[in-house]
């Protein structure tokens, strides 16, 4: 006979009995949680190592806060992606200036294994492009796109109005699509004179 | 709502951007974070996060009650009378204090310690000789100077020897 599966505590629970000490309700937050938090943090930085450091950074910072987060305010993924991108725009700073200009796009892709591996050779030249695209315009492209986050949840993750988070996205598409093409052009100047 | 209005090269954009974002969902951070994180959680749970309240009232608790007790035993250590005693006894003291005050007696000497002032003067040494204080006149110029504690109401707290700083009686 088929056992029934009970339907997964949410969100507002697991951080009410978290609060309450109970370390499984945390696990289980932080297993539902952390490959987003991952992704958004590895797409906005390119690299795994600053990736790992950021979702640790922001799970500590949620068993610091956990008397204090409102799940009325925010859903508990986009208060994440609020803490991750803080972390990612503090952490690239200090990378950024480590790294001459010319080569960051392609330090960022070498960085990046999941990059590195893919077989779509436009896989990466889009992935390399995005690393060297501004960080306003490369977050919320990541969110909205690549997240699929729509514009509320993301203007409240960057704590900006949703018309910003409009302009920016389409602004930065824009700016990715040129440097697509640009790279495009290059490599066709490349095999010509090859 | 988002993906409205969106040029034939967004599409395109937005296609490859979904692609992208297939390839990634095998993506998660380490096992090694999570063991870290749950590490933490404990850690916080088990210190104090759940128990401040009551910790923190019983250490001040405590804490008083040694501030206190080293208190007493300090001032019961030096035989000493309460202030009140001293100030009551103030018109009666000598003009000559058997000793030079330490530091932590000064409060006691009067009721203003900020008031009290040391003074330098120098004796006859025939003088405090014929008062049965015999000093040694180290310059040979028949003075001895003396260091002297003054209060506001002009009387003295204590006296000694400012060359050797020694106590005199």
């Amino acid at each position: 006979m088929p056992v029934e599966d009970a339907p997964e505590p949410s969100d507002p629970e697991l951080i009410e009995r978290a609060r309450g000490g109970e370390r499984e309700a945390f696990g289980f937050l932080y297993r539902r949680h952390q490959a987003h938090v991952y992704r958004f943090a590895r797409a906005m930085t390119g690299s795994a190592a600053l990736a790992e450091d950021i979702v640790q950074d922001a799970f500590l910072a949620l068993i610091r806060d956990l008397e204090r987060y409102d799940a009325g305010r925010a859903p508990l993924r986009t208060y994440l992606f609020g803490i991750a991108r803080n972390l990612a725009r503090y952490k690239a700073k200090g990378m950024w200036r480590l790294i001459p200009l010319d080569h960051a796009e392609e330090a960022a892709g070498r960085d990046d294994p999941a990059a590195t591996l893919s077989s779509l050779e436009e896989a990466q030249h889009l992935r390399r492009c995005l690393s060297g695209l501004p960080a306003r315009y490369r977050e919320v492209i990541i969110l909205c796109d690549l997240h699929e986050l729509d514009y509320a949840e993301t203007a409240v993750v960057l704590k900006v109005p949703i018309g910003t988070v409009r302009s920016r996205l389409h602004r930065g598409r824009q700016l990715l699509i040129e440097r697509l093409r640009r790279r495009e052009s290059l490599n066709i100047v490349k095999g010509c004179v090859i | 709502m988002k993906r409205e209005d969106v040029t034939p090269e967004e599409r395109e954009l937005l296609h490859a951007i979904g692609a992208l974002a297939r390839e990634d969902e095998r993506l998660a951070a380490p096992p090694r974070v999570e063991e870290r994180l749950m590490r933490a959680f404990d850690e916080t749970h088990a210190s104090g996060v759940q128990q401040p309240r009551w910790l923190v009232r019983h250490v001040l608790k405590v804490a008083a009650v040694f501030v206190l007790a080293v208190a007493s035993g300090y001032w019961w250590s030096r035989g000493a009378e309460p202030p009140s005693a001293q100030t009551q006894d103030q018109t009666e003291s000598p003009a000559v204090v058997a000793s030079w005050p330490s530091s932590e007696t000064w409060a006691w000497l009067d009721p203003d310690p900020e008031s009290l002032q040391i003074v330098r003067v120098r004796i006859p040494s025939a003088a405090l000789a014929a008062q049965g204080y015999a000093f040694e006149d180290a310059d040979g110029d028949g003075l001895v100077e003396l260091e002297v504690i003054v209060g506001a109401d002009g009387m003295t707290r204590g006296v000694r020897l400012a060359q050797a700083a020694s106590v005199i009686y």
